[in-house]
């Protein structure tokens, strides 16, 4: 999708660079996890994908779309939803069924259609039957689902979140992730996550590493993840199992392959006798 | 999770809250003239029972509906106390030095109170019974006229709206920054009026930034979700008043017309 991009964030007398000729690209329904520590330019660079932030240099088309081409805008944040990290700043009404209609009627949807969308929507995310719930009386996990339906109600091809289960529980994380694997197998939606926990990684079909606006690797979410060299120069921490392996390799005790999730890494060590 | 903030949309089915949100202001502000006109003993029982029989109809949870009234107690005491002790009358019941209390004082703060809490108490059943999307068209059909003197009305309608519902969540962080600060040593729990307003700071500063961050956030999230200027949104559709919403109008025009004849 993008070529070279950089950007540069002007203060006072001065600019920092964020990004430095980032080159991504993310094909139809896939699923991709951008991971980085905080302040690596993750952020800035998905908020170029629906011209939240306009491009300084390079190329990027998303959905096929320049996206520096003014005119496309619109048609951009149509086709490109965004879910927030922050799941309290991102509703303008205390109804959760006007929450989720904004988007529609930012774009004239006719009247009529509306009430029809903003159920299907509900419905994606497992929430129905809340449609006149308050979303400041849900949990942090049911805001999000929300906040998700409302992107989902204008029917975007591509879906980002960024960082949308950063303030949630685990309990929250779990629900928002089971609704993103849902998405992809059901409806197909291209999914770009960005997030610093690299759990979250390990179902993704490619993984993008960045750090201090520059990607340093990216590859499937095993090359990437169990690298543990790779993720020391991110400035991450890998997984679990991972990290489990390294240790056992440390202390002597070599498995045949580094386990990505918790269910490998058990029959790994059940092999060892 | 957190109490259901006062003030705030709950969701019910009754007769007011069916009411056309445009009728519904337009009968507040009617309300709000003839509570403001009321004189007599009788102008005031006729307004409180109105008001009463109105909490009563919207089926609302009395103590989130009144809650506001509750928690200002405080407030009220003291303007009745003024009210009752500075009033100048005739023959006061009891003087000393500048207070004189007075029949005449005791019933002008009376007085003034019930004013307040009438007020207060009818603008929580409009704000309850409405939902925000709706005040909003309503605010944006009422002030129509302003366009002629080039407001942007539907964009301040908008705003006014967005403003309303950040309210609990601006007042929960409130809650918080006072705990932290608390924890840090502040002495918000002080009687010594000297510590209470060296608190104020502390208070007020992290929210003020907070409010800022929360906005600049917010209006991200909107402008990612296609919003370009109120204009070219979806338009309410534009239902005549019913019966039902004629009839509230007339109700409340009546009672305005009647506590003014009776002045």
């Amino acid at each position: 999708m993008g070529k070279n991009i950089s950007y540069s964030y002007m203060y006072d007398g001065g600019f920092a660079l964020a990004l430095d000729g980032v080159d991504i690209s993310v094909g139809e329904g896939e699923l991709v996890a951008v991971l980085g520590h905080n302040g690596c330019g993750k952020s800035t660079l998905v908020k170029h994908f629906n011209a939240l932030l306009q491009l300084q240099s390079g190329e990027l088309s998303v959905a096929g779309l320049n996206v520096a081409d003014q005119k496309n805008v619109w048609e951009l944040r149509r086709r490109c939803g965004m879910v927030f990290q922050n799941p309290d700043n991102q509703f303008v009404s205390s109804s959760v069924e006007e929450d989720i209609a904004f988007g529609l009627e930012n774009y004239e949807t006719p009247r009529g259609e509306i009430s029809g969308k903003v159920r299907k929507a509900l419905r994606l995310v497992g929430m129905e039957g809340f449609e006149k719930r308050s979303p400041h009386m849900l949990s942090g996990g049911q805001k999000q689902r929300v906040a998700l339906a409302g992107v989902l109600a204008m029917e975007p091809d591509i879906i980002i979140f960024d960082e949308a289960t950063a303030m949630l529980d685990p309990a929250g994380r779990g629900e928002i992730l089971s609704v993103i694997r849902r998405l992809r197998e059901q409806e197909r939606k291209t999914v770009v996550m960005i997030s610093h926990y690299v759990e979250e990684a390990v179902f993704a079909d490619r993984v993008y590493l960045i750090h201090d606006g520059r990607i340093l690797a990216s590859g499937t979410p095993r090359e990437m993840l169990t690298d543990e060299e790779l993720m020391k120069r991110t400035g991450l921490i890998p997984p679990v199992p991972v990290r489990v392996y390294y240790e056992l390799k440390a202390a002597g005790l070599e498995l045949q392959k580094c386990p990505l999730t918790n269910e490998e890494l058990v029959e790994e060590i059940c092999r060892l006798n | 999770m957190s109490r259901l903030p006062t003030g705030q949309y709950i969701y019910g089915e009754s007769p007011i809250h069916l009411i056309d949100a445009r009728a519904k202001l337009l009968s507040f502000i009617l309300l709000i003239a003839a509570v403001v006109l009321a004189s007599s003993f009788a102008g005031y029982a006729a307004v409180f029972c109105f008001t009463a029989a109105l909490l009563w109809i919207s089926r609302l949870p009395l103590g989130t509906a009144l809650g506001a009234i509750r928690r200002l107690w405080l407030f009220f005491f003291v303007i009745f106390l003024m009210n009752a002790f500075f009033f100048e009358a005739e023959n006061p019941i009891f003087s000393w030095w500048i207070f004189r209390l007075s029949y005449g004082g005791i019933a002008q703060g009376a007085n003034v109170v019930l004013r307040v809490a009438l007020l207060m108490a009818l603008s929580s059943v409009l704000t309850c019974t409405t939902t925000p999307m709706d005040m909003t068209s309503a605010l944006q059909s009422l002030m129509k006229p302003l366009k002629i003197i080039r407001v942007p009305v539907e964009d301040v309608a908008m705003i006014i709206s967005v403003a309303i519902q950040f309210i609990p969540t601006l007042l929960e962080e409130t809650d918080m920054i006072k705990k932290a600060q608390t924890a840090r040593g502040a002495r918000f729990e002080s009687r010594s009026l000297r510590h209470k307003a060296e608190c104020v700071i502390p208070l007020v500063i992290p929210i003020f930034i907070s409010a800022f961050r929360r906005a600049d956030e917010l209006s991200t999230a909107m402008e990612a979700r296609g919003y370009r200027g109120a204009k070219n949104r979806t338009k309410r559709k534009k239902e005549p008043l019913k019966a039902r919403d004629l009839a509230a109008l007339f109700i409340s025009a009546a009672i305005c017309a009647v506590q003014f004849c009776f002045r």
